[in-house]
């Protein structure tokens, strides 16, 4: 159901505490929407949240975004990742980093980084590890590709693994990509000319229900493995 | 016979609403009543100057722009109130030292464009994902000079308006109103008539708001 | 500090210049084609047009008025035009303060309407020496995607040619401005439709495009502009710092231009004479329920 805000939402039957999500605030005793969208519940009824879109990125723990490096200093760098605030990212948040052995990231560099600080009072931090295991897995500095704006709406369902879209595209022509939850989506592929049918394809899955992703897909499909 | 082919003076004109009409704002939206147009974009919260930042709050940037000449007093008017309005809604204070930027652009001007204003920010920080209290619904009235109150006048029904009055209501309490501005002679009972015919027109563009979201999110 | 306008990434600046050398552009148009372009004329009124060119809006809107001439020119009107960035149309601009680039943009705009001598003056005047028409036309830009220039120059002659003013009746020393319901209402005397043609060039010159995009503009090496009409008379031509160009480059951009120039005029008529069929049938429907009533 279409929530707008203002709206006051019923707090759902539930045993256990009801954990309010994105799109919700508690204005004394009721549950009032903040932000239009569909009004969702787990299953379970523990947690109640809207489901909305938007384009501007607010940064939250543990999300991985694509940022583009804007300064250079000895403790690290000022990285954009388009939010309110330039972020930060330690010289020595990289796998196998140390002071004689540092990252070179250039100005203008792609890092796709882990949101490591996030709250609303302090300018936002980035790493480039795997917090479990001080890996790099995946995490650093990505170059050569190309990359596009979308809304955090599309991410959210690029990210999905059961998105059919990637499955389709991908076996017509593999290509590399790298999602940040901050609206920018990273592809790498064999041609320049591939590379701009992908980007062309994943934009406008967007308005394409999954259920027709296979029809859509196909119309790319001779853009994609032309030879020439 | 008024503009738009209305009969009635208690009857609004056509209302025209559509979102996410602008490429680079992160949110927009076009209002209308009638051929009164307004066009309301949307940033933030977006990175603020050093001397403009708030430490608790986001900072409200907001500018209000006619479609003839240069912008004057009444403009800086319409900012003023349209800030009093947005600061109320939106909830700043889980963005502080961060900006939003409100902008509006008058397109087509037959009276009452502080209204659409008002309904076109409104719908812009919805579009853009800006966390708001409630929603904003706002219509202009006016009493000619036999005293008849008109609903959403046109510019030629405001030039011969002995009192014109902006009534704003929000959709989470109906009762209270969010924001009023009158002038012109009028009495009391002129003012509680104009209230109360605001409030049910307001409760019908807050009706509008709700459809055309509806016809956006979940297309039938 | 930039407040707002994102940075480019090195990756998208390569792409970029990889993907021209391969005679490929990003959003997979040929190098001198034009993005979709969309004139919607009237909906504030007469002499109001919003342009849409590809993702790129700029409102334009004309108003005349009726002022004392200046001594010097006593047979002449005035024609003032008032560009405004709007911060709804980037992050990058802001209210007070202009930009370089917004600077080069308006003043563009005069030399390709103005000083082309586009809008006949004389034909403003009422009564020499006394009172003649003031036309002013402001120009809002709504959507920064690139290529802003050439979109206000097509939303200003579109909202010229559209506009429409009183009709007036000259009688010794009064002038009587009519209603525009009592009397139809006159177009603007326009000698010829100015077309602003912006190429963007990159690779040191090698590559050549026509109405760049937002990303283009800020990969390129500089710029070339060509203010041209459908008799292939040049009205301006612009080129201004940024790499050399080879002069058989610029011999063919301004044929390119000449040729585009005729396309979008095309396109403008196209988009006036839909209205001006409007109007007719509205008439006529007015004047079957007028008879009805009676």
């Amino acid at each position: 159901m279409v929530v707008l805000p203002g709206d006051i939402v019923p707090i759902p039957e539930s045993e256990q505490t009801v954990r309010v999500g994105p799109g919700l605030r508690q204005d004394v005793a009721n549950i009032v929407v903040a932000k239009a969208g569909i009004l969702k519940q787990s299953v379970t009824g523990d947690r109640v949240w809207v489901e909305g879109n938007q384009r501007r990125y607010v940064p939250q723990l543990n999300e991985s975004v694509i940022g583009i490096v804007t300064a250079k200093h000895v403790e690290g760098f000022r990285v954009d990742i388009g939010g309110a605030h330039p972020a930060t990212l330690g010289a020595l948040a990289f796998e196998g980093a140390t002071k004689r052995n540092k990252p070179n990231l250039e100005i203008g560099a792609l890092v796709f980084a882990r949101v490591c600080l996030a709250n609303k009072d302090m300018d936002p931090e980035l790493d480039c590890v795997n917090p479990s295991n001080g890996k790099a897995d995946g995490f650093g500095e990505v170059k050569g590709g190309f990359m596009f704006k979308c809304s955090l709406g599309l991410c959210r369902s690029l990210l999905d693994p059961k998105n059919p879209f990637l499955q389709h595209l991908g076996a017509i022509c593999p290509f590399e990509m790298a999602v940040g939850m901050n609206g920018r989506v990273w592809v790498d592929a064999g041609t320049p000319k591939q590379i701009i049918v992908l980007v062309k394809a994943l934009l406008g899955s967007e308005a394409v229900p999954y259920s027709k992703a296979r029809t859509y897909v196909k119309e790319f499909k001779s853009d994609l493995t032309s030879v020439e | 016979m008024r503009s738009n082919g209305r009969t009635d003076e208690h009857q609004l004109r056509p209302l025209s609403a559509s979102f996410g009409v602008l490429s680079r704002a992160d949110g927009s939206s076009r209002f209308g009543f009638g051929t009164t147009e307004v066009l309301a974009s949307v940033f933030g919260p977006k990175e603020v100057r050093i001397r403009d930042e708030k430490i608790d709050s986001a900072t409200l940037q907001i500018s209000v722009r006619p479609l003839n000449g240069l912008s004057g007093p009444l403009h800086r008017l319409a900012e003023r109130q349209l800030r009093d309005l947005i600061e109320a809604a939106v909830l700043a204070s889980i963005h502080p030292r961060s900006a939003i930027q409100v902008t509006i652009q008058v397109t087509g001007d037959d009276g009452c464009f502080m209204s659409a204003a008002v309904n076109a920010a409104s719908l812009a920080l919805l579009d853009a994902g800006v966390a708001q209290r409630h929603l904003l619904a706002s219509v202009t009235l006016a009493f000619d000079p036999n005293g008849t109150l008109l609903l959403d006048p046109s510019l030629k029904e405001l030039e011969t308006a002995k009192s014109v009055h902006t009534f704003t209501f929000s959709n989470s309490n109906d009762a209270v109103i969010a924001g009023v501005s009158s002038e012109g002679v009028y009495s009391q009972d002129e003012y509680k008539q104009a209230c109360t015919v605001a409030q049910q027109a307001c409760a019908t563009i807050h009706s509008f708001y709700r459809k055309t979201m509806e016809q956006k999110l979940a297309p039938q | 500090m930039n407040t707002g306008e994102q940075p480019v990434s090195t990756s998208e600046r390569n792409f970029v210049t990889a993907a021209l050398r391969e005679g490929l552009r990003v959003d997979g148009r040929g190098a001198y084609e034009f993005r979709d372009l969309a004139i919607n004329l009237g909906d504030g009124g007469y002499g109001s047009a919003e342009v849409l060119l590809g993702k790129t809006r700029v409102l334009a809107n004309v108003a005349a008025e009726v002022v004392r001439p200046n001594a010097a020119n006593a047979t002449e009107g005035f024609v003032h035009f008032n560009t405004s960035f709007s911060p709804m149309a980037s992050p990058a601009f802001e209210q007070g303060r202009l930009t370089d680039e917004e600077v080069l943009i308006s003043r563009m705009l005069e030399k390709a309407l103005r000083r082309s001598r586009a809008i006949d003056t004389e034909g403003l005047c009422i009564i020499a020496g006394e009172k003649v028409w003031s036309i002013r036309i402001d120009i809002h830009v709504l959507d920064h995607e690139g290529n802003i220039l050439d979109c206000a120059c097509i939303a200003a002659i579109a909202a010229l040619l559209h506009f429409r003013r009183p009709d007036i009746t000259v009688e010794g020393d009064n002038v009587i401005i009519h209603d525009m319901d009592e009397r139809n209402p006159i177009p603007l005397s326009i000698h010829h439709i100015p077309i602003c043609i912006t190429f963007g060039f990159f690779d040191n010159g090698d590559r050549v495009l026509v109405d760049p995009t937002h990303l283009e503009e800020q990969v390129q090496d500089g710029n070339f502009i060509v203010v041209v009409n459908t008799h292939r008379e040049l009205c301006t031509m612009s080129k201004a710092g940024g790499a050399s160009l080879d002069v058989a480059r610029i011999i063919q951009c301004t044929e390119v231009a000449a040729a585009k120039a005729a396309e979008v005029t095309e396109l403008v008529r196209t988009a006036l004479s839909k209205v001006i069929i409007r109007i007719s049938i509205y008439c006529q429907h007015i004047n079957q329920f007028i008879t009805k009533v009676q």
